[in-house]
């Protein structure tokens, strides 16, 4: 192992975090290398350090303050409901399905209460359809020149593309 | 549907007792932990305070095989990391570097603790300067740092309680403890 790779891992070292093999090839290293031990004992020390930080306490009346800013606290209801789906798909399902499960709800939640009613602003025309069908639909009609003829197979649609960048087709077939 | 209220509040009542007890029994240490991230005492109690309530409303996901703390840090750590983006940044100084004044530059005065006569004097002075180092580390680098050295957890909870990966908190408090011991290197022959 090269010094390189024992400065990288020197930290893991000293918390005990590596592989059987590794921490092996590292002692040996440090035996013999004294740049790389002289690393490693000023990450322990550092480590040592923080780890002897006195205890800071809390005010004396923090906790009955805290108890009560909880009684004040309520749980909304939507939250009880995700919880109660999160429990039943947990003891039903995994973990992970579980939380799938809460995830999609909450969106379908956020989805329902942030939508907007949209009314999609769609220009479609359709050549030789009558007007009364669609009426409501058309907000602008070309002057179609009468000596073009249109003769398709299949459903005749010009339609723009909307603000929103969707087609719209009218689905009706014209011969 | 009146018994059906009635089990319901009971639950209710038994899932806040339990809470009630878990807040007596870790307040202290998740205080201790929110002091060392946050570095003062208001933004400690605000952080810890938080922490248990959001833990509380979502206290009936809480799997009861994990350990509390372990599930609360998770939350403390979301916590922290959502009020540092609300948070304008705040402006921080190096001890090491110079302040300047009308007279020109001037070197941060940070008392000597060997003029204390009290060791807790002493104690305290060196507590305030890692403090000081903590602060000035990421915000990632010094979660990382404070759950492995302060509350001795392994790399796999560290992992879970800051939804990382356990190569992360490996690569974060390697460079957390480089930087930190670069930061003290100044004040080594008193801190150890």
């Amino acid at each position: 192992m090269n010094c390189r790779r024992v400065v990288n891992l020197i930290s893991a070292y000293v918390d005990g975090e590596l592989t059987g093999v590794e921490m092996l090839d590292i002692r040996r290293h440090l035996g013999e290398c004294p740049d790389c031990m002289e690393e490693y004992e000023s990450l322990r020390a550092t480590k040592m350090m923080v780890a002897r930080l006195g205890v800071i306490a809390p005010r004396p009346d923090f906790a009955a303050n805290l108890v009560l800013t909880l009684n004040q606290t309520s749980i909304p209801s939507h939250q009880k409901l995700l919880t109660q789906i999160y429990n039943y798909a947990g003891r039903k399902l995994s973990p992970v399905v579980a939380a799938l499960a809460v995830f999609g709800v909450a969106l379908a939640l956020l989805t329902v209460g942030g939508q907007d009613k949209f009314t999609p602003n769609t220009d479609v025309v359709v050549a030789n359809a009558p007007l009364s069908l669609h009426s409501q639909e058309i907000s602008f009609v070309p002057e179609i020149p009468d000596n073009v003829m249109y003769s398709h197979s299949r459903p005749l649609v010009l339609a723009n593309e909307s603000a929103q960048g969707s087609l719209r087709f009218a689905g009706i077939s014209f011969r | 549907m009146e018994l059906v209220d009635t089990v319901i509040e009971g639950a209710q009542d038994k899932d806040r007792r339990e809470f009630d007890r878990l807040v007596e029994r870790y307040h202290k240490q998740a205080y201790n932990v929110a002091y060392r991230m946050a570095g003062n005492h208001a933004d400690a109690e605000d952080l810890t305070q938080e922490a248990f309530i959001r833990a509380f409303r979502f206290f009936g996901q809480y799997r009861r095989e994990l350990p509390f703390d372990s599930w609360l840090y998770k939350i403390m750590s979301n916590v922290f990391i959502d009020r540092l983006r609300r948070k304008p940044k705040a402006k921080i100084r190096s001890l090491d570097q110079p302040i300047q004044t009308s007279e020109g530059e001037v070197e941060f005065d940070v008392a000597d603790p060997t003029s204390g006569p009290e060791d807790a004097v002493l104690a305290m002075e060196v507590d305030s300067r890692i403090q000081a180092a903590l602060d000035k580390l990421p915000e990632a680098f010094r979660m990382t740092v404070i759950y492995a050295d302060i509350e001795g957890l392994s790399y796999e909870e560290i992992a879970e309680a800051t939804n990382t990966n356990i190569g992360t908190v490996r690569s974060r408090l390697h460079r957390g403890r480089r930087l930190l011991r670069d930061k003290l290197k100044k004040y080594e022959h008193q801190l150890i």
